[in-house]
């Protein structure tokens, strides 16, 4: 069987990327929003560092045997780079980069930016919270459109 | 082994710097590329040319041009064997950091235009200096007016 990497990707590698690719590599529900301490325990969720930036992080594997990873670019547009150095190597069918950029919110925004910029989490973790829980539904949709059949099934 | 320059700016300094590595610098100041701001926002690789020694060259922008050499190293690390493995030059020749600056500011809505003929114009003014790089680079020589990899 032919499996791909499928990397989630966003500006910090630290929420909206996370969630996603733990969901599509079936660590989160998808039928319904799980608590909020869950998501907060996952590995890498507003953990990462500014070294992290442009690390490729594996978090499992799918049910079709793909692997699922995430990545923090520092750029709020970076499909068009991703897609370019994979396309100019002939890596196309290696790889499949997902950008949840589009689904982080304001509450994200502000609250990753506490955490993770001036290290003040106490201040960042409640915007975090309400932000990652109102971004999890449009999420699981974009999981389910990023993944393959298998998956799908799973989802559904 | 394919060449992707990465610079601050795509459509300023990256460009040059590749143009000079072609030996067609000619070409930028007519190129569609140059100063094209819709180019630089979608920060997607510029294809400039086939060189003299088989080499496809690229170009791209990117505020952190390291974390673009980091992410490309993933990626052929997680791919395995790459048959057209890319080689990512990160460029930062002195005196041109104004280019930057000015391209941010012909983002603007309404007086973008005007930073972007700026920062053409101060492109132009180094543009021996971002062309030598590029020729540099192609001859595997350090000069004094040689990019430097960026810390």
């Amino acid at each position: 069987m032919i499996t791909i990497k499928v990397i989630y990707f966003d500006y910090g590698g630290s929420h909206s990327s996370v969630v996603a690719a733990h969901i599509h590599a079936g660590k989160l529900e998808s039928s319904e929003t799980p608590p909020i301490e869950k998501i907060i325990n996952l590995p890498y969720f507003d953990k990462t560092t500014k070294n992290d930036f442009g690390k490729i992080r594996r978090v499992g594997t799918d049910t079709d045997g793909n692997d699922i990873h995430v990545l923090g670019t520092k750029n709020g547009n970076s499909g068009g780079l991703l897609s370019g150095l994979v396309d100019a190597q002939n890596l196309t069918d290696k790889f499949r980069f997902v950008d949840t950029m589009p689904y982080v919110n304001t509450w994200l925004r502000i609250g990753g930016w506490l955490s993770r910029g001036p290290s003040l989490p106490a201040l960042g973790r409640p915007l975090i919270r309400i932000g990652i829980l109102q971004a999890y539904p449009k999420l699981v949709t974009l999981v389910r459109e990023a993944g393959k059949t298998s998956l799908m099934e799973v989802l559904q | 082994m394919n060449l992707l320059f990465v610079a601050r700016t795509g459509v300023f300094e990256a460009l040059s710097v590749g143009l000079g590595y072609l030996d067609q610098e000619e070409q930028l100041e007519s190129s569609s590329v140059f100063g094209d701001m819709q180019t630089e926002k979608t920060g997607e690789l510029i294809y400039l040319g086939k060189a003299q020694d088989g080499n496809e060259v690229y170009c791209v922008g990117n505020k952190y041009p390291d974390i673009v050499v980091r992410i490309n190293e993933e990626i052929k690390s997680l791919a395995g064997q790459v048959d057209s493995p890319l080689k990512l030059m990160p460029v930062s020749v002195p005196g041109t950091e104004s280019i930057y600056t000015l391209s941010r500011l012909a983002m603007l809505p309404l007086v973008g235009n005007y930073f972007t003929r700026l920062a053409k114009s101060s492109t132009l003014h180094h543009k021996d200096e971002l062309v030598s790089s590029g020729r540099n680079f192609r001859a595997g020589v350090t000069g004094k007016a040689a990019a430097k990899p960026l810390k």
